[in-house]
């Protein structure tokens, strides 16, 4: 269950709401809170806090700069992802982007399941498009989306064994 | 079993090791190690097609006992180049697996046992029942990985 599924989890619990009566109350459909509570869908702060207030409840989303948690492994794929973001223009892209579509076509030939799928089409369509910001916003993003992009990320092969090795030694 | 793992069943391209060794910060050590010869990005990685990741113990959350039910994989892909020795991986049972898995219970997690639960591969029954044998420390992650099973288990 995702957080926002823990909030309301809670609050149906204080309140002493079921599935059944929430939905009558809110107009959505019981098992999609079923879901929500599960966390087999999604829930927005919209939606969560339409919910909220059926059991007289408000979301307040706070907002605060914070270093994210993160584990080693997603630390130094970012770390090594931001490197090459660094380097990454119009023109370096352009250059290098034979060597990013070759792994693209061997990443759809080993990767299954979801979200690495869809993830992996989201990359064949940054890079076809040359969407730069867009590349530049998922290598360096610290959000789950983003580390979750990184699982399957096609920029192997453009650091030098030694630009490597200096981005792990920032890790320890 | 990796023949008969249904499509559905996330994979990426990279392997999670974590190295058996004496204390925790052996541990890490050889984690790292790991990393920089065959992690992300490496030539190791150009090599073969595929990244191996140093994990640490504090990586996934396990049932108790999980080091007793590590299953030995020697076969002619654990071999030195040469073709010997065979060397031994552990892997982990399939249901604590399953476990570490649902108490991470993200979108490729939940595909991942739901495709295996849909297959028969794994006993819903045995993951509920080492799901409750976790530390209080992760009760609530225990918790929700318990109602997320149930739900599926009963749409089955």
């Amino acid at each position: 269950m995702g957080d926002r599924g823990n909030v309301l989890e809670l609050v149906m619990r204080e309140t002493g709401t079921s599935q059944s009566e929430l939905s009558r109350l809110s107009g959505v459909h019981q098992p999609s809170i079923s879901q929500f509570l599960s966390g087999r869908v999604d829930l927005s702060d919209e939606q969560l806090d339409r919910l909220l207030s059926c059991m007289g409840r408000r979301l307040e989303v706070v907002r605060s700069v914070v270093r994210p948690e993160l584990t080693r492994s997603e630390r130094r794929s970012w770390l090594l992802h931001r490197r090459i973001s660094s380097r990454l223009t119009r023109e370096t892209l352009e250059v290098l982007e034979p060597v990013i579509q070759g792994n693209l076509s061997r990443l759809h030939r080993g990767v299954t399941g979801e979200p690495h799928e869809r993830n992996l089409h989201r990359w064949q369509v940054l890079v076809d498009t040359r969407d730069l910001p867009g590349l530049k916003r998922v290598s360096t993003g610290l959000d789950r989306d983003s580390i979750e992009m990184r699982e399957v990320s096609p920029m192997r092969g453009l650091l030098s064994e030694q630009e490597r090795s200096e981005v792990l030694a920032q890790v320890g | 079993m990796e023949e008969e793992l249904p499509a559905a069943a996330t994979m990426s391209m990279e392997v999670d090791i974590l190295p058996i060794a004496a204390d925790n910060d052996e541990t890490a050590r050889l984690a790292d190690l790991i990393e920089g010869v065959a992690g992300e990005f490496s030539p190791f990685e150009d090599l073969h097609g595929f990244s191996i990741d140093g994990v640490y113990l504090q990586t996934s959350v396990l049932p108790s006992g999980w080091r007793d039910r590590l299953v030995p994989v020697t076969n002619a892909n654990t071999a030195a180049p040469g073709g010997d020795p065979q060397f031994t991986g552990w892997c982990l049972d399939k249901e604590d697996l399953c476990v570490a898995k649902l108490c991470a219970l993200r979108e490729k997690d939940r595909n991942f046992v739901a495709a295996l639960v849909r297959a028969d591969l794994v006993d819903t029954h045995v993951i509920l029942g080492r799901l409750a044998t976790l530390d209080p420390d992760h009760a609530r992650a225990a918790s929700s990985a318990h109602r997320w099973l149930t739900s599926l288990h009963r749409r089955e």
